[in-house]
């Protein structure tokens, strides 16, 4: 688990003393100007949540490591090992003794219960406490769920936690959709899964008999589109009902091929592209309907679209100028404005869910980067840089990007990795084997 | 899988058994401060770790007033320009302020003396720190 550093100083404290304290005393306001802050995590405790019932000591400790692993990965939360605590929780309604919280530098402190309801389900108690101000963050809150959804029960606690403390939505109760990959590089076989953000719960999807790509997800997470190899040659999408893995197809001419589809927003609409003859353009669908819209009509590669949140526009890559770049246009059809400046390629773009920036694929000079802008192309970032790195989705909070990278070599591999949209907090995301093409779904618990 | 449920009542409902409610606002959480602190070293506890870039690019100011021990009297925080619903940026630097201004002044603020229990407010910018 990779951990920012404990305290890292951005700079020397430099404060401009707009007039000097003495100035105030001239009757006129102090005011005092802060230009550098801290980038630290914060320390939070965590005892083992308390088993209310004789079966549910392991679920106790189980669910109290899921929601410790949560808030360390966010790179934000610095956890005090239970070797260093002083106080020891034996009741769940027990006053909290903040001195001894103090002594070892908690901020906050997480404790919980978990009861074992004996129909097979168990109750998940919690509570955030403000150690320093010395009392509750929030009031308590508790989960019911059978007992073989105690890792979602601890990653709801988790989010609620996140979510007190940042301000921000948590994204943990989510899942992600992925290609798990197996076999050498030149033949490599490929299968649809899903997992928990985490890494947990893989499930597979499909076989291994057809090349698969591009699994993405509806907004209520009950269906996934993906792109399957046919065999004819061509490329077809294909929905999937993850309640009952039942697919079928979206409709395609002959010799065509239908690729990169993504819901829109709202779930009504799928963009994708279709290429016959060397070209291919973008396409909106109604679903109601099967009504179907040609957005682009260009004599080059259109690929990629990605929705805006409100559903009114679409970002998407070209090389209809001679290089891969980025561009906006309105969901309905209309002249597309180029977004990306840069003399290298750009690919696989995707908004924001907070609709304010652009992730995508950056390659130059032999490197490959994700990076995000702003979606009128301003304010260009670069996160990461490797021999590879492609691919990326969106956090449900827009605030992690999750991607794929692989090494280079005959033994190259792929895997999913995160990163903060600051670059900071990059790190490897415990999926099983060879892994790629990350979707992120939707938060579930909302 | 029945989570999702109770999730959904206690998102409309602020209610659920057992007596426990959901907060669903942000809340502060402080850090100790052992001895008062002069006002300008607010910023070893303006942590921006959790801001988003476009946060950490607005600039706010807070007008703050202090109790009779320096302390910053919480309801007193306020921006000094309305900030809009929908700007979300500038809502999350501000919250991101008042909890270093909170954060530091726990032992209360080395402040000139017209400050301390008077009422008057002393007005503090946060600006754009630089990675």
């Amino acid at each position: 688990m990779s951990r920012l550093p404990l305290r890292r100083i951005l700079s020397a404290i430099a404060i401009a003393l707009l007039p000097a304290m003495a100035a105030a005393q001239d009757s006129g306001p102090l005011r005092i100007e802060i230009t550098e802050g801290v980038v630290e995590p914060l320390p939070f405790a965590i005892p083992t949540f308390i088993a209310e019932t004789g079966g549910a000591a392991d679920a106790a400790q189980d669910i109290t490591r899921v929601i410790a692993a949560d808030l360390r990965g966010t790179g934000l939360f610095r956890e005090i090992p239970a070797e260093a605590h002083i106080s020891t929780v034996t009741n769940f309604s027990s006053p909290v003794q903040y001195a001894d919280w103090r002594a070892i530098n908690a901020q906050a402190l997480i404790t919980g219960s978990v009861e074992a309801s004996g129909n097979g389900q168990i109750i998940v108690r919690f509570r955030l406490f403000d150690v320093v101000a010395g009392q509750p963050l929030g009031d308590g809150l508790q989960f019911v769920g059978g007992a073989d959804s105690w890792r979602r029960m601890a990653h709801a606690v988790a989010d609620q936690v996140y979510e007190r403390i940042t301000g921000e939505s948590g994204y943990f109760d989510t899942r992600v959709a992925f290609i798990a990959e197996d076999g050498p590089k030149n033949a490599r076989l490929t299968r649809l899964a899903i997992m928990d953000y985490d890494g947990a719960n893989v499930q597979y999807l499909s076989d291994s008999q057809n090349l698969v790509l591009a699994p993405r997800f509806s907004p209520d997470g009950g269906t996934l589109l993906f792109t399957r190899l046919l065999p004819d040659g061509t490329a077809g999408v294909f929905y999937m009902d993850l309640a009952t893995i039942a697919t079928r197809p979206l409709a395609q001419d002959p010799g065509t091929s239908l690729f990169t589809p993504r819901f829109s927003p709202d779930g009504g609409r799928i963009a994708f592209s279709i290429s016959e003859g060397g070209n291919s353009d973008i396409f909106i669908e109604t679903l109601a309907s099967g009504q179907r819209t040609r957005l682009t009509s260009s004599p080059s590669i259109e690929a990629s679209p990605s929705f805006s949140p409100d559903g009114s526009q679409i970002v998407f890559e070209s090389d209809r100028t001679g290089t891969q770049q980025l561009y906006v246009m309105p969901a309905t059809g209309g002249e597309p404005t180029r977004i990306s400046r840069g003399s290298g390629r750009y690919g696989t773009p995707v908004w924001s869910p907070r609709g304010d920036l652009i992730a995508f694929t950056y390659q130059a000079e032999g490197r490959f980067h994700i990076g995000v802008m702003r979606t009128d192309g301003t304010g260009e970032r670069l996160l990461t840089s490797s021999f590879l790195d492609e691919g990326p989705t969106w956090a449900p909070n827009g605030r992690v990007i999750m991607f794929t990278r692989e090494t280079a070599g005959a033994d190259g591999a792929p895997a999913l990795y995160s990163v903060d949209i600051s670059g900071r907090n990059l790190q490897r995301v415990a999926a099983p084997g060879m892994a790629s093409d990350p979707d992120w779904g939707p938060q579930l618990s909302r | 899988m029945t989570m999702s449920a109770i999730m959904t009542m206690s998102r409309n409902t602020g209610w659920i058994a057992g007596g426990l409610i959901v907060a669903t606002v942000a809340l502060t959480l402080t850090v100790a401060a052992e001895e008062p602190v002069p006002l300008s070293e607010i910023g070893r506890c303006w942590n921006v770790a959790s801001l988003p870039p476009e946060a950490r690019a607005a600039d706010v100011t807070l007008l703050v007033a202090f109790d009779a021990d320096g302390r910053p009297i919480r309801r007193s925080i306020h921006s000094s320009a309305p900030i809009a619903p929908e700007d979300t940026a500038t809502r999350f630097a501000f919250e991101a302020a008042r909890r270093a201004v909170v954060r530091c002044g726990e032992a209360g603020y080395d402040l000139p003396a017209e400050y301390v229990g008077t009422g008057q407010s002393a007005e503090i910018t946060f600006s754009s720190p630089e990675d």
